[in-house]
């Protein structure tokens, strides 16, 4: 029994969304979208801009009512348990008028947590902002307050549209290693959605990739990367032999000349077997080396 | 619901709005009260009737009802909250209440201050019937009329500057419509069924009591009237 109850805690998802569709007149902006995010994921949402990331993440939570789709948070479908969710979705939302403190005791009033502001305050960098008001914060002082305002009451789940966006490389760099620090030590899930998509590649542990509405792919980290293929990228005095040469070997639609450099797509030969035949045929190599498809390359090889 | 009622009143209480809102009050009250009873020439009874009508308070809060409500629609507040569990009727009905509570406390601070000035004139307060008690129930629930109004065009316009400016214009519109349509048609629809000449008429004296069912009739109906339609509107809303 009790086994049987911790087996039912483990694969219970964070959330799980069934062919959740919505419609804005008569645009389909979500088409049956289904993904499952599971404790300790961070989940990483990409598409270009208008894909529909956005709404996905509002029909989730309610702020736009889905055309027909469900969506479950720890299995439930009632709004009993979101308070265990902290959100931040298009913009920092904050009261302009009040300080960073200010507001996170007056939404502590609705979201609770009021015991953990200093904390939160010291997690997020706005511990010494005084009375000044949010209104004068930079872009990236507000963008953190409005995932302090996120934090309270210890969310389990954090849903956070572009939250590095307008943020300096400083500032990206502070938000990524909170994310992981609240993922890693609180255990905190979270679904993340960003444009800067090597920023997420570096936090990310499933992705899902979105185009006009529809999640066209959903893969871990690790599958990813065994589908990021490798190319191998030769520098030569002659790069019209180089191909000549290597057509005999390889897929001659494998082999590109692109810029000044010969590029192979193809895992299976070696660097070491390249060099030999190139030197073998008196062709001079200047460097030949392995480059990994990155997750930008692979998006833009997904949706165009 | 007690959670969001508590977070609005703190909001407003910390803002400022409130207190010049409310000093603006005293100021009008205390004004209306130095022109009226200084020469004791104001019976004490048409003075309390007078109080609230002669009084800013529709636009004043024509003014604060836009701040309360659209705050949260306009920094995006709301979607937090919404993507907390509070659902839409528990975030519309404590504004609603709130709004309401403010336009009781603000009548009462008129009030308060004009009789207090009046009674310091030494007004004669005799022959004050419970009809004249009636008649400043009555001018509050037109005012609550003047509240829900901003509900909804705070809702319809989630920007304050906007639903501010429609509270305040709207209603006036309206108004020179009808009274157009009672030159045209030479009938009294205006004074009969708009909201607007219903402070008037109770700040005249003592009516009829056909007359004192009628305008309550007719003020709850505008109340629900624009409630309803600001509760179906916020429900359909996409944040």
């Amino acid at each position: 029994m009790e086994t049987k109850e911790k087996i039912t805690k483990i694969v219970t998802p964070v959330l799980q969304t069934r062919n959740l569709t919505k419609y804005f007149g008569t645009r389909k902006c979500l088409d049956n979208v289904s993904i499952t995010v599971d404790e300790g994921d961070i989940y990483g949402l990409i598409g270009k801009n208008g894909a529909g990331k956005t709404t996905f993440m509002k029909a989730c939570l309610g702020m736009i009512k889905p055309t027909s789709g469900e969506t479950f948070f720890w299995g439930a479908q009632n709004c009993s348990n979101k308070n265990n969710i902290g959100t931040l979705i298009e913009y920092p939302s904050f009261i302009g008028n009040k300080s960073a403190r200010a507001n996170l005791e007056l939404f502590s009033e609705i979201y609770g947590g009021k015991e953990n502001i200093d904390e939160i305050l010291n997690i997020v960098g706005l511990a010494d902002t005084g009375k000044k008001k949010a209104k004068k914060f930079s872009l990236g002082m507000k963008q953190r307050l409005g995932i302090a305002i996120a934090l309270l009451n210890n969310p389990k789940l954090l849903i956070l549209d572009e939250p590095i966006n307008g943020l300096d490389p400083t500032g990206i760099r502070e938000i990524r290693d909170l994310i992981l620090h609240l993922n890693r030590e609180k255990n905190v899930t979270f679904i993340i959605s960003s444009h800067l998509l090597d920023e997420l590649g570096k936090v990310a542990t499933k992705f899902g990739f979105i185009d006009n509405g529809v999640l066209i792919e959903e893969v871990t980290a690790e599958e990813l990367k065994a589908k990021c293929t490798y190319k191998i990228v030769i520098e030569t005095d002659d790069n019209k032999k180089t191909i000549d040469m290597l057509s005999e070997y390889v897929d001659g639609e494998k082999i590109k000349e692109i810029e000044s450099y010969v590029v192979v797509n193809d895992s299976e030969l070696k660097t070491r077997k390249i060099n030999k035949i190139l030197v073998e045929n008196g062709i001079g190599v200047d460097s030949i080396y392995y480059k990994e498809q990155s997750l930008e390359d692979y998006f833009i090889k997904k949706v165009g | 619901m007690n959670k969001l009622i508590k977070y609005e009143l703190k909001k407003t209480f910390t803002s400022k709005a409130i207190y010049v809102c409310g000093g603006i009050g005293v100021l009008v009250a205390i004004l209306n009260g130095f022109l009226s009873c200084t020469k004791g020439h104001v019976a004490g009874k048409s003075y309390l009737i007078g109080l609230l009508p002669g009084s800013l308070l529709s636009t004043l809060l024509a003014i604060l009802v836009p701040i309360i409500v659209c705050e949260e629609m306009e920094s995006g507040c709301i979607k937090t909250m919404i993507g907390k569990g509070y659902s839409r009727n528990k975030i519309f009905f404590s504004k609603v209440i709130v709004s309401n509570l403010y336009m009781i406390l603000l009548a009462s601070v008129s009030l308060i201050t004009g009789l207090v000035y009046a009674a310091f004139s030494k007004t004669n307060f005799n022959g004050i019937t419970s009809k004249y008690i009636l008649n400043v129930i009555l001018e509050m629930l037109v005012f609550m009329i003047i509240v829900n109004l901003g509900i909804l065009f705070s809702v319809l316009a989630k920007i304050k500057g906007i639903a501010i400016a429609a509270t305040i214009f709207c209603p006036s519109v309206i108004e020179i419509g009808l009274l157009a349509l009672d030159v045209v048609t030479k009938k009294e629809i205006m004074s009969k069924f708009w909201y607007g000449s219903f402070n008037p008429a109770l700040m005249e004296g003592v009516l009829k009591n056909s007359e004192y069912i009628r305008i309550a009739l007719v003020s709850l109906s505008y109340n629900l009237i624009f409630l309803g339609i600001a509760y179906v509107l916020l429900r359909k809303k996409d944040f």
